[in-house]
């Protein structure tokens, strides 16, 4: 099993993408590559080649499963997984997160202390 | 040959003076009758009060038809007079007093009318046939009236054998004798009880019919339909398609119906004035309102009033989702805050002045705070909206007991008290959601530790009170003044001077105990002594298991 070391970040929310990148660069020491909108990452999805995604779901224009959705239409071969992100925090949301093949669901608001021990937790059970 | 003459010529102006009260009575009964049926003038009525007012000049009929066949004339008159006293008898009530006022005579129509044999009530007082005190004095002073030689008329209440109201339509008029003395009365009724309830439901019909929401009258019992309002069948997407159901069958599907035997039991059983109930029908959410009502004197029948409530479901689904957005939205932002908060108290930016660590903390606190009032206004909204899930898992509350003194324990640790469980030596078992019972049980821990000295403790025990578990959470606290009692469940109520820094609440938490309980069906109080302590206490139904438990262990 390969070391996660690339993950793509997308979330509409720049300071939370600031935050994000502070507690996993420097304190995980994680390769992040941020878009603020799922457009974007998907046009870049093929440069980039990130081993993870961490989506936000709620995002205007592209929605976070939306563009998981995309992704694994245009890049079936990769398997990529996604994490999602969410604010909404209810039991049946979470349900649907996963019922859509994510690895895993991170509530908002998250500890940026312990956020890359959930994704590297994530990672193994893959 | 005289004496024959006499008689004659005494009937004869008996009936000059019954044909003068005629025209003015006709008018009266004509005029009356107008009023009450809508216009429509009962020509049978009519015909009655004709053959009454013969009667009634003459003295009775019976005198008038012996006075003519003593008279040895006109034959083919008395031949009319008997076909007259015929369709009296046939169609009305007569009853024939003396002075009085005990009954001397009745007819068939009497007896069917009442329930009374001719003799069971012949030597009664007339005064006893009516319903109320007011009625018997109507009709004294009726008979003052036609005592003086008058006629009256009006509608009477009287009662049957059996209590049943019976309204009718009476002309008493005076019975005289050879020598022209009043020597009694005669009652000459016509039952107009389905009358009058016809007239009353005409009038409750149409306002009815100009409803909004659907009306339907049937029988308790059978569920035949006796009325449905316009709106009722407008409303469309029926079991059937009919426009004129017989039975409630016709309308609701099986499984509706069973709505209605579930919810109607405590109406007939006079547990209750009103029940409602709402169930999702094929055109929309409705609301079922149905009250138990006399259709006729002696039956009862239900009332169903139902109303579209798709629009206030719309509207609370509406406010649900508006809530959701909004504590989204403070979400959000609250992931920046906390986030950044959280870094710079790492240490990883650099290490911070003494103060600045201290306003970070403040911050930081503040921000959780605020997390914890918008997690629990989410709660609550789930719960009055009726959204919230509540599995209904047999639960033991021993477990919960247990279990929530063991979570809440580093709080316990914070606030230095110790949460200790008294063992009731038995299962205790209850329907109930166990995460929720966790969350009430959390609620009242964590007020409870908040409030205890250091160094107390804080008790957990369940008593057996008859069909019910009752659960306490007993501190020694300062007790609630007697002001914040009323209130104390209400949402952002916190007692004055006990806020503190260290340990602060949202205000809901309590709302939200209330509320989980209310789901499932329990009751939730408290007793309090200022300056000894509080003891919270929720009761819960015991289930069927915790019944058999029990009995296993009686048996045991």
């Amino acid at each position: 099993m390969s070391e996660l070391k690339k993950i793509m970040h997308v979330d509409d929310d720049e300071d939370i993408l600031e935050i994000a990148k502070m507690a996993l660069e420097m304190v995980d020491g994680f390769e992040l590559h941020q878009f603020n909108s799922g457009a974007a990452a998907l046009d870049a999805f093929e440069t980039v080649a990130p081993q993870l995604m961490l989506l936000d779901v709620m995002m205007p224009g592209m929605t976070g499963p939306e563009l998981s959705r995309n992704v694994r239409e245009r890049h079936a071969a990769l398997n990529t997984p996604f994490i999602f992100m969410t604010a909404k925090a209810e039991q049946s949301v979470c349900q649907e997160l996963y019922a859509a093949g994510a690895l895993e669901v991170i509530t908002k608001p998250f500890d940026p202390m312990s956020l890359g021990s959930q994704i590297r937790d994530a990672w193994s059970k893959r | 040959m005289k004496q024959k003459f006499d008689k004659r010529r005494g009937v004869q102006s008996d009936l000059s003076w019954v044909f003068s009260a005629l025209v003015v009575s006709l008018l009266l009964v004509g005029a009356f009758w107008a009023m009450q049926t809508s216009g429509r003038v009962d020509s049978f009525l009519l015909a009655t009060a004709v053959v009454l007012l013969v009667s009634a000049g003459a003295g009775s009929l019976k005198n008038v038809i012996r006075a003519r066949n003593l008279s040895g004339q006109m034959m083919a008159d008395s031949m009319t007079v008997a076909l007259q006293e015929q369709i009296l008898s046939e169609h009305t009530i007569v009853c024939v007093t003396d002075t009085f006022g005990t009954i001397t005579e009745v007819n068939k129509n009497f007896s069917e009318t009442f329930g009374y044999t001719k003799d069971e009530i012949i030597g009664q007082p007339a005064s006893a046939l009516y319903r109320t005190d007011a009625a018997g004095s109507v009709y004294h002073a009726a008979l003052i009236t036609v005592k003086q030689g008058s006629l009256w008329s009006g509608l009477e209440e009287l009662s049957d054998k059996f209590g049943r109201r019976i309204t009718t339509q009476t002309t008493i008029s005076p019975k005289v004798g050879r020598n022209g003395q009043v020597v009694g009365f005669v009652f000459i009724r016509t039952d107009v009880t389905s009358a009058i309830a016809q007239s009353a439901e005409d009038s409750r019909n149409e306002l009815v019919e100009i409803l909004r929401d659907g009306v339907i009258i049937y029988d308790p019992w059978s569920y035949e339909v006796s009325y449905t309002n316009d709106a009722f069948i407008r409303r469309s997407r029926w079991a059937t398609d009919t426009k004129d159901p017989k039975s409630l069958n016709d309308l609701f599907h099986k499984h509706e119906m069973q709505l209605f035997q579930r919810y109607l039991g405590p109406l007939l059983n006079n547990e209750a004035h009103q029940v409602m109930f709402e169930f999702d029908h094929a055109s929309g959410p409705v609301e079922v309102l149905t009250h138990a009502i006399e259709d006729m004197p002696g039956k009862r029948s239900l009332i169903s009033v139902v109303r579209d409530i798709s629009e206030r479901k719309k509207a609370e689904q509406l406010k649900l989702s508006s809530v959701s957005t909004v504590s989204h939205e403070l979400r959000t932002p609250l992931t920046s805050i906390k986030g950044a908060l959280r870094l710079l108290d790492s240490g990883l930016m650099g290490e911070m002045t003494h103060d600045a660590r201290k306003l970070v903390n403040v911050a930081h606190r503040n921000s959780e705070r605020l997390l914890a009032i918008v997690n629990d206004i989410l709660t609550l909204e789930k719960l009055h909206s009726g959204n919230l899930m509540i599995s209904a898992n047999d639960v033991d509350l021993r477990t919960i007991l247990t279990d929530s003194a063991e979570a809440n324990a580093p709080f316990a640790a914070e606030c230095n008290v110790k949460f200790t469980v008294e063992d009731i030596g038995k299962p205790a078992h209850v329907r109930a959601d166990p995460q929720r019972l966790m969350q009430v049980m959390s609620n009242l821990l964590s007020n409870a530790a908040k409030f205890s000295p250091a160094g107390s403790d804080v008790k957990m025990r369940i008593r057996d009170s008859g069909d019910v578990w009752r659960v306490c959470v007993e501190d020694q606290g300062p007790g609630i003044p007697e002001h914040a009692r009323d209130t104390l469940f209400d949402s952002f109520i916190q007692i004055e001077g006990t806020q503190s820094n260290a340990f602060p609440s949202t205000g809901l938490g309590l709302t939200i105990c209330r509320e989980i309980v209310h789901r499932h069906g329990g009751q939730i109080s408290f007793d309090t002594k200022v300056g000894e302590g509080t003891t919270f206490y929720f009761d819960l139904e015991k289930s069927v298991a915790s019944e058999m438990s029990m009995n296993e262990t009686a048996v045991a």
